[in-house]
């Protein structure tokens, strides 16, 4: 008897559910159908910024209920607060708006009081984040320094080489500082190159001894064209977690203690809030049952094997996304949260050391 | 791989179907995309990229070819027909386009630049394959101070580009630099005279100064003399072949200019913006009777346009041999390549040497392609300088408005367009030089990065650097020269 209520219950739960599930899927697809979506993108076209946005664009439109078009439009301006700033005040908010940003440093503007002097009118805390990813970068040297680099542990003891950066607020050129430092290597900073690409002709002409590229500059240039070449050794990545293939490097925490250093401090809080994210926003106000349809898309998403597949043959590793406003707002958000007053003197003072 | 094998390989597969038809349907779409004000190559590839995933490798390499290879012909018709640079790399070819064309030459214009264009893109293309033994020593013997020199070397053409008045060019060109310190500091990443405008702080953009420099006074003249562009008789068909006849006429500017485009295109990070501006400079410099130039003369559209095809050419190698891509379209095409699976570098160098005759191949089937199509069209387009103004005008406004809102596609690029237009004007009127203005744009930035770099790097032990000495010694050789014509002409 018992059993058969139990059951009987189970099955109005499940058809209850079913019922709910199929109308919010029918509300869901009416909601999108027919509708044209922007996806709004920081940087020019053609850049990496740009073709990762457009990648997820076609990639979501298929995995929306209702199919929607999206149409990417690239709103580049003041490295992110142009699009930030269209997103947060003149966006629609329906769900048909979203923005594709690198957000660091508008972030680090926000928690640290100087967005107005940036021109960011944005409030950070009010556009949801739906999807993100770390950016990951790739240290590597010059495989001719000294008696030679063979990996990471080599550079003990080798003579003080220059590192090539892209300006001495850039955040790429604010982690690797703080990683040699506190791993306590000698390098000689010199910055000023324009991108990766203008850095790594550096790095071959022996202008600079190290750089530090993003994962698709690292994956489809530098590793065929320099580590293959044994020109060039990979010797750290900005990662929590071991990635395959970019052996002999090693996360950078590891890469600091294998030198005798600690990851610990006002440094590596300063490195942790200074790491770059790639993270797709919805303005402030959307409806809530909207942003969790569009959240459930993107989960779907990320655990699509077309999705990985096309995301592996583009850009040569595994997705490495997270969706949902909690888990981006414990990763990224609460992590600039901790950017209070005495973090944002220190990150002050770090950046005017390096313009000594 | 045998190198014959392999050019017989990649080439033939190019005839292939289905790789033939994105090769012409890449032509077509480059064509329409260099016709339009303000698009260029690198729009194209970027908008076309994501479609090319989907086809097979020497499908993709060949549509994206057809579409990047022939933006510079075409940008050609709205630079001469209208004033208005097509693309930013046939900026320097209005000078003396537009004049040809308001004194009824614009046929012969048009087919002068079709002729050299295609030669540009052939001889890039064989020129690439004959420089790649020495590509890697070449690319890497210029560094930051080189960089720097070079760009010093640019900036003194500006006597060149400034109508027989050198020290109106530097007065121009200096008030270019400073304008070019807008935006963000490249060293300090910091704000930088941006008065708080987001819009701003990317510095100020090159495409609605050109713009509103030179298509808005050429409108606003057409508009208040109610003629059309030529006020002289049409005879396109006649003038087409004699622009075609100049171009064999002048084949040794026509090399030259080549040469220069090849060469600047296998620098990383000159580029297309400077390549016309360079080669033009170059044949006021070199050629008799400089004074004939900017006042519609044949040679002044040859070496920019021969020069801005074979840069082209040039991009490809050190895009493919070190994976530096040669120009913002190269780094496109790398994408392209790496997506399919093929490397740059020794990969792609010595086993996939398939792609790279494909990828030349593309390239200068693609020129000759375009090139006969655009002279078919030649008589029936050059008609459009006997429209009545009025008419134009209107067109060509709402082409100008397209064409700058491409920069940010922000109300600032109309800002930026229209007092460019006014500056342009008062230029205009009053004599004074504009081409200088694009190249200080242009050429600032980069003279800032790479002068920083270089006593950033080396102190002061850059200036020894033979290159560099090479370099500053012809910079200042050039200077020279375009004082003494202009002392000469005014003793005259």
């Amino acid at each position: 008897m018992h059993l058969r209520n139990s059951a009987r219950h189970l099955g109005i739960a499940i058809g209850t559910l079913a019922l709910v599930g199929a109308s919010w899927e029918a509300t869901a697809q009416a909601y999108f159908a027919g509708k044209t979506m922007e996806l709004a993108v920081s940087r020019g076209s053609g850049g990496s910024q740009d073709r990762i946005c457009r990648f997820m664009a076609s990639h979501l439109e298929r995995s929306l209920a209702g199919g929607p078009k999206i149409v990417v439009k690239n709103r580049k301006g003041g490295t992110g607060v142009v699009a930030t700033n269209w997103l947060y005040s003149q966006a629609p908010r329906d769900g048909t708006a979203l923005g594709c940003f690198l957000p660091v440093r508008n972030y680090q503007a926000f928690f640290s009081g100087t967005a107005k002097k940036r021109g960011l009118v944005a409030d950070m805390t009010q556009i949801v984040p739906v999807a993100g990813t770390p950016v990951v970068a790739v240290g590597y040297v010059r495989a001719d320094i000294g008696s030679g680099i063979k990996g990471p542990k080599d550079l003990k003891g080798a003579p003080a080489f220059r590192t090539g950066g892209q300006s001495i607020t850039n955040t790429k050129d604010i982690t690797f500082r703080a990683v040699f430092d506190l791993a306590g290597i000698n390098y000689d900073y010199k910055t000023g190159y324009q991108d990766s690409s203008d850095a790594w002709a550096a790095v071959l002409r022996g202008e600079v001894h190290h750089h530090s590229s993003g994962l698709p500059h690292f994956m489809k240039v530098v590793l065929p064209t320099g580590v293959k070449t044994g020109k060039v050794t990979p010797i750290y990545y900005d990662s929590g977690i071991v990635v395959p293939g970019l052996e002999p490097a090693v996360p950078t925490a590891e890469f600091i203690r294998m030198h005798g250093g600690k990851p610990e401090g006002p440094l590596w809080s300063l490195y942790r809030t200074s790491r770059a994210w790639r993270v797709i926003y919805l303005p402030p106000g959307v409806p809530e049952a909207v942003v969790a349809e569009i959240e459930a898309a993107f989960a779907t998403m990320l655990g699509d094997k077309a999705f990985i597949d096309a995301h592996r043959k583009s850009y040569k590793v595994f997705p490495a996304w997270v969706a949902g406003r909690k888990a981006l707002d414990k990763q990224l958000v609460s992590a600039y949260r901790a950017l209070g007053p005495s973090l944002v003197k220190f990150r002050k003072d770090y950046i005017d050391k390096a313009r000594r | 791989m045998p190198v014959l094998d392999a050019a017989l390989e990649g080439i033939g597969a190019l005839f292939l179907w289905p790789a033939i038809g994105y090769l012409l349907l890449g032509i077509s779409i480059g064509i329409v995309v260099g016709i339009l004000p303000g698009l260029g190559g690198l729009s194209a590839v970027a908008m076309l990229l994501p479609f090319s995933f989907l086809l097979d490798a020497y499908s993709a390499m060949a549509f994206l070819m057809g579409v990047y290879a022939v933006t510079t012909t075409a940008d050609t018709i709205a630079s001469v027909l209208l004033g208005v640079p097509g693309t930013s790399g046939s900026q320097a070819t209005i000078l003396d386009g537009y004049p040809m064309a308001r004194k009824g030459e614009a046929g012969r214009a048009l087919g002068a630049a079709y002729a050299v264009s295609m030669a540009g893109g052939v001889a890039g293309g064989v020129l690439v394959i004959a420089s790649l033994p020495l590509v890697r020593e070449l690319v890497l013997s210029v560094g930051s101070p080189e960089f720097f020199m070079l760009g010093v070397f640019g900036l003194l053409l500006v006597g060149a580009l400034s109508g027989g008045s050198p020290l109106r060019g530097i007065v121009v060109v200096l008030f270019a630099l400073a304008l070019a310190m807008v935006g963000t500091s490249p060293q300090e990443g910091l704000p930088r005279y941006t008065f708080g405008e987001a819009y701003l702080l990317d510095g100020i953009k090159i495409v609605p100064v050109v713009l509103g420099l030179f298509a808005l006074p050429e409108l606003l003249d057409l508009f208040v003399h109610r003629t059309s562009i030529s006020r002289a008789a049409l005879e396109s068909a006649r003038d087409m072949k004699e622009g075609v006849l100049d171009a064999v006429r002048h084949w040794w500017l026509a090399l030259r200019s080549i040469c220069i485009g090849v060469y600047v295109g296998m620098i990383p990070g000159l580029g297309a913006t400077i390549v016309d501006w360079v080669a033009y400079g170059h044949a006021v410099q070199s050629e008799k009777n400089p004074e004939r130039f900017g006042s519609g003369d044949v040679r002044g559209v040859i070496a920019p346009e021969a020069a801005n095809n074979a840069l082209k050419g040039g991009a490809l190698v050190p895009t493919l041999a070190i994976g530096v891509p040669g120009n913002a379209p190269m780094a496109l095409f790398l994408v392209a390549l790496t997506t399919h699976g093929i490397s740059p570098g020794p990969d792609i160098m010595s086993n996939r040497l398939d792609v790279l005759f494909a990828l030349v191949g593309a390239l200068v089937i693609a020129n000759v392609v375009a090139a006969g199509l655009l002279l078919v069209a030649t008589p029936y387009l050059a008609r459009i300088a006997q429209i009545r103004g009025t008419i134009i005008v209107a067109v060509v406004v709402v082409a100008a408005l397209m064409g700058a809102w491409m920069s940010t596609q922000s109300m600032g690029d109309w800002i930026v367009l229209l007092a460019f237009g006014v500056v342009g004007y008062v230029m205009k009127r009053w004599g004074w030089p504009r081409a200088p203005i694009a190249l200080g744009l242009v050429l600032g930035p980069l003279l800032e990065r790479y002068l920083h770099l270089s006593i950033n790097v080396y102190g002061f032990e850059w200036l020894m650097r033979p290159v560099v000495l090479v370099i500053f010694a012809l910079a200042v050789w050039a200077l020279y020269t375009q004082f003494r014509r202009s002392h000469r002409r005014v003793r005259r």
